[in-house]
């Protein structure tokens, strides 16, 4: 892969935990802390001009390590460089020279966008903020470029308009909008398009692949492996604030190999009655991630499981050709 | 064998703009023991009309014109207690959309499934439980945690909950709006498998109301395709999957990206535009300004009504695929 070229990211050993609230009656007579492994250990890099998919259930840590990334939230350990440099060290100041280059589009439109603000103000403040730009007019003239780059056209139509009055689609491309202006190099898609209608997912993934010219990578985060197939180049699947798969989006469809990855491919319906797929080769439900004992996170669930998989967590390892499992029964 | 039919039923919620007319002129039939679904984006009536076979519709909500007939009963002739006393739950139930939120948080699960029993039934309260934990057996979830309460349950068990409930008065026709949405894939598999079982066990008739017609191609026989408060297509699944008539049937089977492709696709299929406003929907076929076919008679012409286009196979559109 990249043997001399720097990666755009690079997570090492990247863990957050998230310590749990307990009454009076548990801090005194329990010693012990309880924490919520929400992101537990993962190792990856971001290329320049990559697409990265990360898929998982609810609650496997994915939205945490999205946050991490541009440092929305501070992890309990590790390392994240961004262009070489190591962010998690850096001082207030210094970060603030870098955040216009990482940004974030959020799931929800309807909770993302302030309802007081108008397309205008909503694209043009981190325009403000940042000092890119002089004067009101300059702004304008950007706010309606980008505008007219999400294709909300003509710019003056929708310039002034309040969230409420625009669509779900409409919103998510104002919050598109918002994100890419200051073409920053990185930028973190979380589930853009989970709240909106099928019907109108397309329109939001194009415009956004359109847009690559803006951006360099994204994180693109998402539940639905049938969107992730497409959308992106390399696919990492979560469980439990750990990998369990990485592999190109192409050689993940063509050869799961985790027991995790090939029950998410069963149990993902597939818009074709005469494909109807039977039972799922997984038991029970997802485990409580506090205080995960040091096993395989998927054992209580795995058809495959035994005594190795109960006392040894297992390493991701290359398998070939930069797909990555962490399975002890390859 | 219809165990449901519809006949032009008409819904309109009156609000201070005027009337919404979610569900105009619909035509809808559920044979005994088959599984029906009813697809659409979200603001296309189908909740509504889920709601309507039960009378259960929001205060602004109203009948406004048309039958049902439930086994050749006309269910909307009967009084209120009739309704309450011999068809709802007894013969017709629901599994509500958002499991999260339909269970309330103040009462025990089991005490709430009992409830359900008690409106319908006349049994003790004892033996309601009873009966409330045998249903949480049957859609597997261990009858001793019963006793606790909705917060304490992961979402698919909640929804499990939920279809339990669903099951207390052995009804004949379960509607089920949603029931996927908001559930992991795993456990959303889980919940269709059970669904399916049950309907094999119980001998029920079910429909489907999803926006997801993945979902939908996995549980159902027959799907209709609700747009805009009317029903444009309906259909035996396989045939509508493979020859899709309806422009709108089309867009929605083609926007579905499909883990199951081999190449990378590099770009989304999409409807453009959005759903019309149902205050004021488009003169001509309602579909019409999204429509990659539309010409003149679909902009001015009456919306048109169902086509039978072979035996099991029925379009509302001027200029149908292929044909």
């Amino acid at each position: 892969m990249t043997l001399n070229r720097e990666p755009l990211i690079k997570v090492r050993d990247l863990r957050k935990l998230f310590p749990l609230r307990r009454g009076i009656a548990g801090s005194i007579f329990r010693g012990r802390k309880d924490y919520v492994h929400a992101v537990d250990g993962v190792n990856f890099d971001i290329d320049k001009d990559e697409v990265f998919g990360l898929v998982g259930e609810s609650g496997c840590g994915k939205t945490t390590l999205g946050r991490l990334l541009i440092r929305l939230i501070e992890p309990t350990s590790g390392e994240i460089y961004f262009r070489g440099v190591d962010i998690t060290k850096l001082p207030g100041g210094e970060m603030r020279k870098i955040r216009p280059k990482m940004q974030i589009i959020f799931q929800d439109p309807y909770e993302s966008l302030n309802p007081r603000m108008t397309a205008l103000d909503l694209i043009g403040e981190p325009l403000e903020v940042n000092h890119l730009v002089d004067s009101d007019v300059e702004m304008e003239e950007k706010v309606a470029d980008i505008l007219e780059k999400v294709r909300m056209t003509p710019p003056e139509d929708f310039m002034f308009r309040y969230p409420h009055e625009l669509s779900g689609g409409q919103r998510q491309r104002i919050a598109v909008a918002r994100a890419l202006v200051l073409h920053p190099d990185f930028v973190v898609a979380d589930e853009p398009v989970s709240m909106l209608d099928t019907s109108t997912r397309g329109e939001i993934l194009n415009l956004m692949m359109e847009l690559k010219g803006l951006t360099r990578s994204y994180l693109f985060i998402t539940h639905e492996l049938a969107v992730a197939r497409h959308f992106c180049d390399r696919i990492a699947i979560m469980y439990l604030g750990r990998f369990m798969e990485m592999a190109s989006s192409d050689e993940i469809v063509r050869n799961p190999i985790h027991p995790y990855t090939k029950a998410l491919f069963e149990a993902t319906p597939v818009p074709d009655p005469s494909s109807r797929k039977g039972k799922i080769s997984i038991k029970g439900e997802v485990m409580s991630p506090i205080n995960p004992p040091k096993r395989c996170r998927f054992y209580p669930r795995c058809l495959k499981a035994d005594e190795i998989c109960s006392k040894l967590e297992p390493k991701l390892v290359d398998v070939g050709d930069g797909h990555l499992v962490a399975c002890h029964h390859i | 064998m219809n165990i449901l039919k519809a006949s032009n039923l008409k819904v309109y919620y009156s609000t201070t703009k005027g009337a919404v007319r979610a569900v105009d002129g619909v035509d809808f039939d559920v044979d005994e023991g088959s599984s029906v679904g009813l697809a659409g984006e979200s603001g296309c009536g189908k909740t509504t009309l889920g709601l309507s076979l039960l009378k259960l519709l929001p205060s602004n909500g109203k009948i406004e014109g048309g039958s049902v007939l439930f086994k050749g009963v006309d269910i909307y002739s009967l009084s209120e207690r009739e309704f309450r006393e011999k068809i709802r739950w007894k013969l017709i139930s629901m599994v509500f959309q958002g499991a999260m939120n339909a269970l309330n948080p103040v009462f025990k699960v089991e005490a709430q499934i009992a409830e359900a029993l008690m409106l319908h039934e006349t049994v003790s309260k004892k033996e309601a439980v009873e009966v409330a934990r045998d249903l949480l057996r049957k859609v597997d979830i261990d009858p001793s945690m019963g006793s606790q309460y909705p917060h304490e349950f992961s979402g698919g068990m909640r929804q499990r909950a939920m279809v339990a409930m669903a099951l207390a008065c052995n009804p004949q026709l379960v509607i089920a709006d949603e029931p996927t949405t908001a559930l992991d894939v795993i456990v959303q598999k889980q919940l269709m498998d059970l669904l399916r079982r049950l309907k094999r066990e119980m001998n029920l008739s079910l429909i489907v109301i999803s926006h997801d017609i993945s979902v939908i191609a996995e549980l159902c026989d027959h799907l209709n395709i609700m747009y805009a408060g009317r029903i444009v297509e309906r259909a035996e699944i396989n045939e509508l999957f493979e020859s899709p008539l309806h422009h709108y049937t089309f867009g929605l089977i083609s926007t579905f990206p499909t883990v199951l492709d081999k190449e990378r696709r590099s770009k989304f299929e999409f409807i453009p535009g959005a759903p019309p406003n149902l205050l004021n929907p488009p003169e001509g076929c309602r579909f019409h300004p999204r429509c990659p076919a539309a010409t003149e008679i679909c902009r001015h012409n009456p919306p048109p009504p169902m086509r039978k286009i072979t035996e099991s196979h029925f379009v509302a559109c001027h200029h149908p695929r292929g044909v």
